[in-house]
């Protein structure tokens, strides 16, 4: 494990007991998923350049003393997200059941950004425990778009129903419908390759989500 | 009350057995152990001393040395208790191992759902308490399952009430009343308590830390907002640990930092 305060110069607050908290604190996680956050962030500059720099990051927690990815250091809890330019993402508010759609649209780019990096990760869609925050960690590597994930699933489900207008229950469940729109969005987005078998292809669909989402476009 | 028997049970041989305590004695002594080996990742307290993970293998460790143990290859134990009680999961499934020592372990206890692991162990007046989750695809607890092992010696699966699904249970203890346990949140532990270990209700929250270590009123754990070694009673009271800052809290008075076992200075 190693201890950091922030990630590629980023810092790293904890909001959970006293919100607006600009304290650094000691977080922990295995070097390599370390390397993995710098890459996601660096990520998270580039498709959001145009919000300026990331001032901050809001963390639940890294390594936490509990069994799973928590416990290995193998995974982030991230609350919020403030860009330079005013900018805000927050899951910690629930931004991916706001009733403003650039909200739910820049939710969903967080999200996509977070998914180029780590396997899993869960999202305000996938259950009620992570309806205040995303969680995103290194289980089940290497990224791709897979059927049969919960995970993936409403994740794709929301993207086109935020971005296309699709009408998807937003429910888990890899139904021709959600087949259908799946591969409007790939098509409209200019993918080449499976995002179900190549990460490279997935990642790629991952950016021009996030591109969209960041820029309030549809697809 | 209890629905079915935990499949598997096995036993430990007395050759094996009497072969293991002669090595745990060598530790004590500082004699043969292998002295101090990194340790990757602390499962709790038996008999003294650590159940860890070092360089892939299971090992029986104190601050001076460790010596391996057998019958947890390929094993994630997450738990174990007095009476050298076990708990994880072995290829999905989750598992309950039992030893008569400490260094040979045997499966006593195996679920059969494809995705699942045991998460806590805990003794008292009543027997040993297992729990545990079902977990999802992508390893989140979705359901609480208990199993629990009585005079009887068989460990006997018990349907859960009340123990909050989406929660993994860090730490569970026995006591004349019944059980207590914890389970960690993004906001701290939640502490539950259960007069048979099947009806949950909850209780007192820890704020902002993560449970490891529950004795009595009493627990260990870590700061959820900066991973601090602090311990305190559930009536509220909290006090960081004097032991190094990284320091990850383990059971039994020992602290995993840096891949060394410590104790309290």
């Amino acid at each position: 494990m190693i201890t950091f305060s922030r990630i590629d110069g980023t810092p790293v607050y904890y909001w959970r007991s006293n919100r607006g908290n600009t304290t650094l604190r000691n977080w922990q996680c295995t070097q390599a998923f370390y390397d993995s956050l710098v890459l996601w962030i660096r990520d998270l500059r580039s498709l959001s350049s145009g919000y300026g720099s990331i001032t901050y990051l809001v963390s639940a927690g890294f390594y936490v003393n509990k069994p799973g990815q928590h416990g290995a250091g193998t995974a982030m809890d991230l609350d919020h997200v403030r860009w330079s330019g005013g900018q805000v993402s927050s899951p910690l508010d629930r931004h991916h059941a706001s009733g403003t759609q650039s909200l739910r649209r820049r939710y969903l780019a967080v999200d996509a950004v977070c998914r180029r990096r780590f396997r899993y990760a869960l999202d305000g869609w996938y259950n009620a425990d992570h309806e205040d925050h995303i969680h995103a960690d290194f289980a089940g590597l290497p990224t791709v778009c897979q059927k049969g994930s919960r995970s993936d699933t409403v994740f794709v489900q929301a993207m086109c129903n935020n971005f296309m207008g699709s009408g998807l229950s937003v429910d888990g469940d890899w139904g021709p419908l959600t087949q259908s729109a799946f591969t409007t969005a790939k098509s409209r987005l200019g993918i080449s390759g499976d995002p179900h078998t190549s990460t490279t292809a997935w990642r790629a669909m991952l950016s021009g989500i996030a591109r969209h989402g960041f820029a309030n476009q549809a697809i | 009350m209890v629905d079915r028997r935990l499949c598997r049970r096995t036993f430990l041989s007395l050759t094996a057995a009497t072969a293991a305590t002669a090595a745990v004695s060598a530790v004590g002594g500082g004699g043969a152990a292998q002295a101090s080996p990194v340790i990757d990742r602390a499962a709790g307290p038996v008999g003294g001393r650590v159940l860890a993970l070092s360089g892939g293998a299971w090992v029986l460790a104190d601050e001076t040395g460790a010596v391996p143990t057998r019958g947890l290859d390929g094993a994630d134990v997450i738990a174990v208790a007095a009476g050298f009680v076990a708990v994880g999961a072995h290829g999905g499934k989750a598992v309950i191992w039992e030893s008569a020592d400490g260094l040979d372990w045997a499966a006593a206890g195996r679920r059969n759902e494809p995705h699942a692991v045991f998460t806590a162990v805990g003794a008292g007046p009543r027997g040993t308490l297992v729990l545990g989750s079902l977990l999802s695809e992508e390893g989140t607890p979705v359901r609480a399952v208990a199993a629990i092992r009585t005079q009887s010696r068989d460990w006997l699966t018990l349907p859960v009430r009340g123990l909050s699904d989406g929660l993994a249970v860090t730490a569970v203890t026995g006591h004349a009343d019944g059980w207590t346990a914890a389970a960690v949140d993004l906001h701290g532990s939640v502490v539950f308590h259960s007069p048979d270990g099947i009806a949950w209700t909850q209780g007192a929250t820890v704020p902002a830390s993560a449970v490891r270590e529950l004795v009595g009123d009493r627990w260990t754990g870590n700061a959820l907002d900066d991973t601090a070694p602090v311990r305190g009673t559930l009536a509220g009271d909290r006090e960081v640990v004097a032991v190094p800052r990284d320091a990850h809290a383990v059971g039994g008075g020992f602290w995993l930092t840096r891949g060394t076992l410590v104790r309290e200075r």
